[in-house]
């Protein structure tokens, strides 16, 4: 085995559990988050050696992949039968689990380029110029969509949104 | 709530790090193939865009010239507009010559207005006109127009008005003449026609409906007429006379037509002329009382009528032969009794020798059959052959 395919090794073992999370939030479905991620990394792994950044290659990688997913003509979409959203919201005798629900599903109704923003600045945790370099587009796009997509959560939802912790608790941390 | 919060009660992965490795591998081994792929198809555009791009548009294609020595036919009958360039009617072992028809109403044959001649490469026609004036290149090539030289005899419609000289290939001449003013053919025409030109990718062979066992020594085949038809004409020059001999003949048919079509064309088409020292083999369809298997030789009877030159011919010698049953015609169907070979020569051949190449004429295939038939370099003894190219 060589060195290249060790540190390939070693890095999806220790990032797939994010990366999933990252393209499920982004395409709502886990069958085809992991198609996603999986087509991701193996481009990465074609460009391992080329590559500075495999963490930001990564992300960009498997949120352009969860995208393309959701663009995908109907007809060659695989038909999901496990864990896709939308499920339908029902007392729960678990506390939160119907708050989840109903943010999943607004989360779905959410564009998949503002949903890839928020995914991206506030599950990843990434600055404004961090997510417009991930997703290759200026700044203001960038503010635009978080803008935009929180307003259609607010809308939706009909809360004032708290999803800026892990954001602000990276900051604190850098 | 936060959107981590999301991904609580995640399904187990379907994938683990062997797949994404995998995966890795696999797309490392189609990019790789893919680049050996778009390497050979970069080289197959490097070498073949050029190509395309720089080949003349308005100029087909033309091959490598074959030898015409081995007297194949080196070009096929096309159309221009209204005009129709035949097949190749003489195939010489210098040149190729045949007629440029001009379309007339629907049911009525074409009006012959030029011919064109094709030269085979290396070879220098003997210049038989004036005044060249440079136009523009053929194909790539040099071309000129100039005016032909008065013949000195009345030649009827045959009197040519105007020649477009162009090169067909690298070192390679060929000649449109037009004929006879009334009956026209432009200078954009004559270009069109030359333009058009194109050599066959695979040229065919003149084939021979019977063969002969003996030529008069130093003889050589130098000229063959070809016809659908299956009647023509077969030329013999002296040895040293082969190098530079052009047959400038037109075939008997198209020439008997042409007298049918212009009243202005009061002569009637005689035989094929008999070049200086040389021989020619005549062959008709058709049996007759007055010859048998035995051939016959007599004077020419009407030397005077030689239409272009004079008398060419003092002697012929007629025999008649059998074709060959054919086998796969139906039984109702009508085949010739025979089949008559004429041999014409001056006195520089004897009658004896006139008489044993009549004599030694055979057969070769049913005359239903073309097919069947001998190429022309084989139907005659090797000892009348030129060297091929």
């Amino acid at each position: 085995m060589s060195d290249n395919e060790a540190e390939f090794r070693e890095f999806v073992g220790a990032q797939m559990e994010s990366l999933r999370g990252l393209a499920y939030l982004t395409c709502g479905d886990w069958q085809v988050a992991e198609d996603a991620v999986l087509s991701a990394l193996a481009r990465l792994y074609v460009k391992w050696g080329r590559v500075e950044n495999h963490d930001g290659y990564a992300r960009t990688a498997v949120v352009r992949a969860a995208i393309d997913e959701t663009r995908r003509p109907w007809w060659r979409r695989e038909q999901s039968r496990s864990h896709a959203m939308p499920e339908m919201p029902a007392p729960d005798v678990i506390p939160h689990a119907d708050d989840r629900v109903h943010l999943r599903r607004a989360l779905l109704q959410v564009p998949v380029k503002h949903r890839a923003v928020l995914v991206l600045r506030f599950l990843e945790g990434l600055s404004v110029p961090q997510t417009a370099a991930a997703l290759r587009c200026p700044e203001g796009t960038v503010k635009a969509y978080t803008s935009r997509g929180l307003e259609t959560l607010r809308g939706i939802l009909g809360v004032d949104l708290d999803l800026n912790d892990r954001t602000e608790a990276r900051r604190e941390a850098v | 709530m936060k959107l981590s919060d999301l991904l609580e009660g995640a399904p187990p992965a379907r994938y683990t790090v062997d797949d994404f490795v995998t995966a890795g591998r696999r797309r490392k081994r189609r990019r790789n193939a893919g680049w050996a792929i778009a390497a050979v198809v970069a080289v197959a555009i490097a070498i073949g865009v050029p190509q395309i791009l720089t080949r003349q548009q308005t100029h087909p294609v033309t091959p490598e010239p074959a030898p015409t020595r081995a007297l194949d036919r080196l070009f096929k009958t096309y159309k221009v507009g209204a005009l129709t360039v035949g097949d190749p009617e003489w195939v010489g072992v210098n040149n190729q010559t045949t007629y440029i028809g001009r379309d007339r109403p629907p049911g009525r044959p074409l009006r012959a207005v030029g011919t064109l001649s094709v030269y085979r490469p290396g070879f220098n026609p003997t210049p038989a006109w004036d005044s060249a004036s440079v136009t523009e290149p053929i194909g790539g090539r040099s071309a000129y127009f100039a005016q032909p030289r008065a013949t000195g005899y009345d030649v009827g419609v045959w009197t040519p008005t105007r020649v477009l000289v162009w090169q067909y290939a690298e070192n390679a001449t060929a000649v449109v003449t037009a004929y006879d003013r009334h009956l026209g053919l432009t200078e954009t025409e004559m270009r069109a026609v030359a333009a058009k030109f194109a050599l066959q990718a695979t040229p065919q062979p003149i084939r021979q409906a019977y063969t002969v066992g003996h030529t008069p020594p130093g003889l050589k085949l130098a000229a063959v007429e070809y016809s659908m038809r299956g009647q023509g004409s077969v030329v013999f020059v002296p040895d040293a006379a082969s190098a530079e001999f052009e047959s400038t003949f037109r075939d008997s048919e198209t020439e008997q037509l042409l007298a049918n079509l212009d009243p202005q064309n009061r002569r009637i088409p005689g035989p094929t002329p008999v070049p200086p020292g040389g021989m020619v083999i005549d062959f008709r369809l058709g049996g007759s009382s007055e010859i048998g298997p035995e051939p016959e030789c007599r004077a020419n009877k009407n030397p005077g009528l030689a239409p272009y030159a004079g008398p060419t011919w003092t002697t012929e010698c007629r025999v008649m032969i059998v074709p060959l049953p054919d086998e796969s015609a139906p039984l109702d169907q009508d085949s010739p009794t025979g089949v008559q070979l004429t041999v014409r020569a001056g006195d520089s051949v004897s009658a004896d020798q006139l008489r044993q190449v009549a004599a030694s004429a055979k057969s070769t295939g049913p005359f239903g059959v073309a097919s069947s038939w001998t190429p022309s370099v084989e139907a005659f003894p090797t000892s009348a052959q030129l060297p091929r190219d």
